[in-house]
C-alpha cells in the first residue's frame, strides 16, 4: 500500500486576542475520508480554530500541514485553493436564483455557440451530477427560496464540491433542521466520506457525534481536553470532557394541583396553520407544545400574542381574581417572550448588555412626568440579574454581540425576567446554545416554575421537552391531537408522534 | 466559563467597555474640528476675528435645526429628505400672513402648523402605513416644494414687520446673534431628550432592531411617528429664523445641495445609515466641521465649484467610513 500523508494536521496552534487566550497549543488531525467532530461549549475556541483554518485569522504560533506540506493560509482564497470549504451556520444563498445557479455561482458555463452568454442547460446537467454524487434528487431549476433549510444546506454542500472541496467544515449544521432533514444531511455527509473527502463537524449535540463521526476532539477554554475514536467512549464521557463535570440530575418539581389557571385559549384560529386550538395554562406549570416544523406551534404563539392576525377564538387571562378576556396585543405586554431567533428579534446586538436587559421595563426607571431615565438604577438592576443568571463575558458595558451564544441567550432571559412576568412564552429557548448553558437555562426554567411562573415551552429537542415539561400538547396540522402528562412524556412517545405525523403527511 | 465562574464574574464587573462606537466617533470628529480650527486660524487671515467667529455661529443655526431633526429620524432608522423644502412651505405661509397684517406670533404658530403637518404626513405613512421612508419623504419633498410655489405663485414674500425681523436677526448685547442662542438652546434640549429620556432610548432601540423593539413592548409606530413630527417642527423653526434673517420668504429657502450637507453632518457626527447610532452632540460637531470648512473656503476665496468638489470627497469618505464601520 502506498503511504499517504494525513490530510490535515494543525500542530500547536496558539492565538490570543486582547485579554483572552483563545487557543493554547491546540492540535488537530484529520485523516482522508474521516469525519472528525469538534465539540465544545461556546467560547471554547472552536470558531477561532476554524477561522484560522479558513484563512480568516492568523495564528500567533503553530503550523498547518496539508497533505504533508506546511502551508500558509493568509486569506480565505488560500484556503479555497487547498480545497478547504466552509458550510456556514447561517446559510448564504441567493434565494431568487435557481439551485444550479447557486451551485455554480462563481464559474458559470459559457454557451457553446455564443460564449458571451451562459449555458443554463450545461449548468443544470452539471448540478444534477453533483447532487447525484451526494445521493440527492432535486430539481436544479427550482428557486432556492422555495427549498427547506435542509435542502438549502445540501445545495451549499454541492457548491463546495463544485469548487473542488477536499475538506468540508460544517458549523452546527443541524440546529435548524427537522428530524427527517437531519437524517438526509447525515447520509450526504457519509457520501462525502465515501468519496474520500474529509469532514470537520462542529456541533453541540453529543448524540450526533456518536451517530455520525469517526473521531472527536473536545475543546475547552482554548485547550484540547480529550480526543480519540468515538467507538471508544460513551455519551457521558464526552459530556464530562465538554463541561468539565458530571451532569446534574433532572430537577422536575412534583406535580402541583392547587395552582390557579392563568391563561385560557379557546378555539384559536389564524391563517392556514392554526385551525382550532384550545388549552389552559396554570400557574407553576411548564406546558410543552410538541410538533414538527410546520405543525403550527410558532404560528400559534405568534397569533396568541397578536403578532399575526387572529381569525377566531378568544384568550382569557387572570387579571386580579378572575379570568377575563384579553386582547392578544395586551397579552404580549403581560408576558415574557423568548423568540426562536435571538439575532432577528430577541436582542439589540450592538447595544450594551444593560440596555438590552432594561429594554422591557424602562418605565420602572423613568421619572414620573418628564420620563427621564435613571441610568444608575438601570445599571444596578441589570447587574443584579447578570449576577443571578451567571452571565459572563467581556463586560456589562460591552455590546451583546461580543458575548458567546449561551450568554447571549441568558441575556434574552434576563431581559424578560427584569419585567417579572407571570407568563413566560419560550420558543426554542436553547437553540444554538452550548451544553453547559443549556443545562443552566433548563434549571432556570424549572426554578421559575417553582416560584409560580406559568411557562409555555416550544422546543424541537426531545430531551429538553421530556426533562422540563409537566404537560405536553401535541400539535399536528394546526390542531391539538394529544395531551401527555407525567409518565407518558417520554422521548419514545414524543418521537413516535413526531415521526408518525411526518409519515401521515406523505 | 463553566469551570471558573468566580473568575469570569469578577472580570465581568471590573473590566468596563467605555469605548462605545459613538463615543469614539465623537472624539474623532471633535479632534478633526479642533485641528481644522487651529490650522485655519494660523493660515487663514481674519479667521479668528470676532466678527468671523460670530458669523460662523450664525451660519451654524441655518442648517442646525434640520440636522437635529434628521438626527432623531436617522437614529430611529429612517431618513427625512423633505425637511429642507418644508422650510420653504412653512416660511411662505407664515410670511404671507405677516405681510397681510397677521401678528408675528400667530404667523409663527402657522409655520409650526405647516411644519408639523408635513411631519405628520411622513410619520403616518411610514409608522402605520409601513411605507419606505426614502420614498415617502422624497414625495413630500416634492409636495412641499410644489405647495410653496403654488401658494406664492413663485414670488418671494417681503415687507415683513420690522419687530419680527429685528428680534431674530438682531444681536444680543449688540454682539451675539440671536439664532446662535436659539440653536444652542434647542441642541441642548434635543441632546437631553435623545440621550436621557425614555423616548430617546426607544428611538435608539428601534433604530438598532425594530423587531426586537416591537416584541419588547416598545411603542414602535408611535415613536417613529414622533421623530418625523419633530423633524417637521425643526423645519418650522428653521423657517422662522431664516425668514427673519433674510428678511424675505422664498420658494427656495434652503438650496438643494444643502440636503446632502444635512445628512453629512449627521453621519460625520456618528449616525449610521442603518440606525441605532448617532447623537445630537455629534451632529453639532459635524455641523461645526462643515461650517468652518465652508467659511474657510470663503475667506480664502476658493472658487465655489472647487469647494463643492472638496466637500463632495469628504462626504463620500465619511459615508464610506460608515459602511466600513457597520461592516
Amino acid at each position: 500500500m502506498v503511504h499517504r500523508p494525513i490530510h490535515l494536521r494543525m500542530a500547536g496552534i496558539s492565538k490570543s486576542f486582547p485579554g483572552v487566550q483563545a487557543l493554547d497549543r491546540v492540535s488537530l488531525e484529520v485523516g482522508f475520508g474521516q469525519i472528525v467532530a469538534l465539540v465544545g461549549v461556546n467560547g471554547a475556541g472552536k470558531s477561532t480554530l476554524m477561522n484560522i483554518l479558513g484563512g480568516v485569522e492568523q495564528p500567533d504560533h503553530g503550523d498547518i500541514i496539508v497533505e504533508g506540506r506546511k502551508v500558509g493560509l493568509h486569506s480565505p482564497k488560500d484556503a479555497g485553493k487547498l480545497g478547504i470549504s466552509f458550510i456556514h451556520q447561517e446559510l448564504v444563498s441567493f434565494g431568487s436564483q435557481t439551485v444550479a445557479e447557486n451551485i455554480f455561482m462563481t464559474h458559470l458555463f459559457p454557451n457553446r455557440i455564443f460564449p458571451f452568454f451562459v449555458s443554463k442547460t450545461m449548468a443544470n446537467e452539471a448540478a444534477q451530477r453533483y447532487l447525484g454524487l451526494l445521493g440527492v434528487r432535486m430539481n436544479p431549476r427550482s428557486a432556492v427560496e422555495d427549498l427547506s433549510p435542509g435542502e438549502r444546506q445540501i445545495v451549499e454542500i454541492a457548491r463546495a464540491l463544485a469548487m473542488n472541496a477536499q475538506l468540508v467544515i460544517f458549523d452546527e449544521p443541524s440546529s435548524s433542521l427537522s428530524i427527517r432533514e437531519k437524517t438526509a444531511l447525515f447520509s450526504v455527509i457519509r457520501r462525502l466520506k465515501e468519496e474520500d473527502k474529509s469532514v470537520i463537524y462542529i456541533t453541540h449535540f453529543i448524540d450526533e457525534v456518536l451517530e455520525l463521526c469517526d473521531r472527536y476532539v473536545v475543546l475547552r477554554t482554548g485547550r484540547v481536553h480529550g480526543e480519540g475514536f468515538v467507538r471508544d467512549v460513551t455519551k457521558e464521557d464526552i459530556i464530562r470532557m465538554v463541561i468539565g463535570r458530571d451532569l446534574p440530575p433532572s430537577v422536575k418539581a412534583p406535580a402541583t394541583t392547587a395552582a390557579k389557571t392563568l391563561l385560557r385559549v379557546e378555539g384559536l384560529k389564524s391563517g392556514t396553520l392554526v385551525k382550532n386550538v384550545s388549552f389552559d395554562l396554570n400557574e407553576r406549570e411548564v406546558l410543552g407544545l410538541w410538533g414538527l416544523m410546520g405543525s403550527g406551534r410558532t404560528e400559534l404563539i405568534r397569533a396568541m400574542l397578536g403578532l399575526d392576525p387572529l381569525d377566531g377564538g378568544r384568550i382569557l387571562y387572570l387579571l386580579r381574581d378572575d379570568l377575563e378576556p384579553i386582547a392578544a396585543r395586551d397579552l404580549l405586554r403581560e408576558c415574557g417572550y423568548v423568540t426562536e431567533n435571538r439575532r432577528a428579534d430577541g436582542l439589540f446586538m450592538p447595544q450594551p448588555v444593560w440596555k438590552n436587559i432594561t429594554a422591557t421595563s424602562l418605565e420602572r426607571y423613568a421619572s414620573r412626568y418628564l420620563r427621564v431615565l435613571r441610568v444608575g438604577r438601570e445599571r444596578t438592576a441589570s447587574r443584579e440579574v447578570v449576577k443571578s443568571l451567571r452571565i459572563s463575558g467581556p463586560g456589562h458595558e460591552a455590546a451583546v454581540e461580543n458575548l458567546s451564544g449561551g450568554n447571549q441567550q441568558k441575556v434574552v432571559f434576563a431581559k424578560w425576567l427584569s419585567k417579572r412576568p407571570k407568563l413566560l412564552v419560550l420558543d426554542e429557548p436553547t437553540r444554538g446554545v452550548d451544553v453547559g448553558a443549556k443545562l443552566e437555562i433548563g434549571a432556570l426554567i424549572r426554578d421559575l416554575a417553582r416560584q409560580g411562573t406559568a411557562t409555555l415551552l416550544v422546543t424541537s429537542e426531545v430531551e429538553e421537552m421530556v426533562s422540563l415539561s409537566d404537560r405536553v400538547l401535541v400539535l399536528r396540522g394546526g390542531m391539538i391531537v394529544a395531551t401527555l402528562v407525567g409518565e407518558d412524556i417520554s422521548s419514545a412517545t414524543l418521537m413516535g408522534l413526531a415521526l408518525g405525523s411526518s409519515m401521515e403527511r406523505r | 466559563m463553566l469551570d471558573r465562574p468566580a473568575e469570569s464574574l469578577r472580570t465581568f464587573s471590573t473590566i468596563g467597555f467605555p469605548q462605545s462606537r459613538r463615543g469614539k466617533t465623537n472624539a474623532a470628529i471633535a479632534f478633526g474640528a479642533i485641528v481644522l480650527v487651529v490650522v485655519l486660524s494660523i493660515t487663514v487671515p481674519h479667521f479668528t476675528r470676532l466678527r468671523n467667529v460670530l458669523a460662523i455661529s450664525e451660519q451654524l443655526s441655518f442648517l442646525g435645526f434640520l440636522s437635529i431633526g434628521m438626527t432623531f429620524v436617522m437614529v430611529s432608522g429612517g431618513i427625512d429628505l423633505s425637511s429642507y423644502t418644508v422650510v420653504s412651505a412653512a416660511a411662505v405661509v407664515g410670511a404671507t400672513a405677516m405681510a397681510s397684517g397677521t401678528s408675528p406670533l400667530l404667523s409663527c404658530a402657522l409655520m409650526i402648523v405647516v411644519g408639523i403637518g408635513f411631519g405628520t404626513v411622513n410619520g403616518v405613512a411610514i409608522a402605520w402605513g409601513r411605507m419606505i421612508p426614502f420614498i415617502v419623504t422624497l414625495s413630500t419633498m416634492v409636495l412641499a416644494q410644489g405647495f410653496a410655489i403654488w401658494y406664492t405663485h413663485a414670488e418671494s414674500v417681503s415687507d415683513l414687520p420690522s419687530g419680527y425681523v429685528n428680534a431674530i436677526s438682531g444681536r444680543l448685547v449688540g454682539l451675539i446673534p440671536v439664532p446662535a442662542i436659539i440653536i444652542i438652546g434647542v441642541a441642548v434640549i434635543a441632546e437631553f431628550v435623545l440621550s436621557r429620556t425614555q423616548f430617546g432610548r426607544w428611538v435608539y432601540l428601534i433604530g438598532t432592531n425594530e423587531h426586537t423593539a416591537r416584541i419588547s413592548g416598545i411603542p414602535v409606530a408611535l415613536t417613529q411617528f414622533f421623530t418625523y413630527v419633530f423633524s417637521g417642527l425643526m423645519a418650522a423653526v428653521t423657517a422662522m429664523v431664516l425668514t427673519a434673517v433674510l428678511g424675505t420668504a422664498t420658494t427656495a429657502m434652503v438650496q438643494d445641495d444643502r440636503l446632502l450637507d444635512i445628512i453629512a453632518t449627521t453621519v460625520i457626527g456618528g449616525a449610521g445609515l442603518a440606525g441605532g447610532t448617532g447623537s445630537v452632540a455629534g451632529t453639532m460637531l459635524g455641523l461645526l466641521f462643515l461650517t468652518v470648512l465652508d467659511n474657510a473656503f470663503n475667506l480664502l476665496g476658493v472658487p465655489p465649484f472647487i469647494g463643492m468638489t472638496i466637500k463632495g470627497f469628504i462626504l463620500v469618505g465619511v459615508i464610506g467610513l460608515d459602511v466600513v464601520r457597520s461592516g
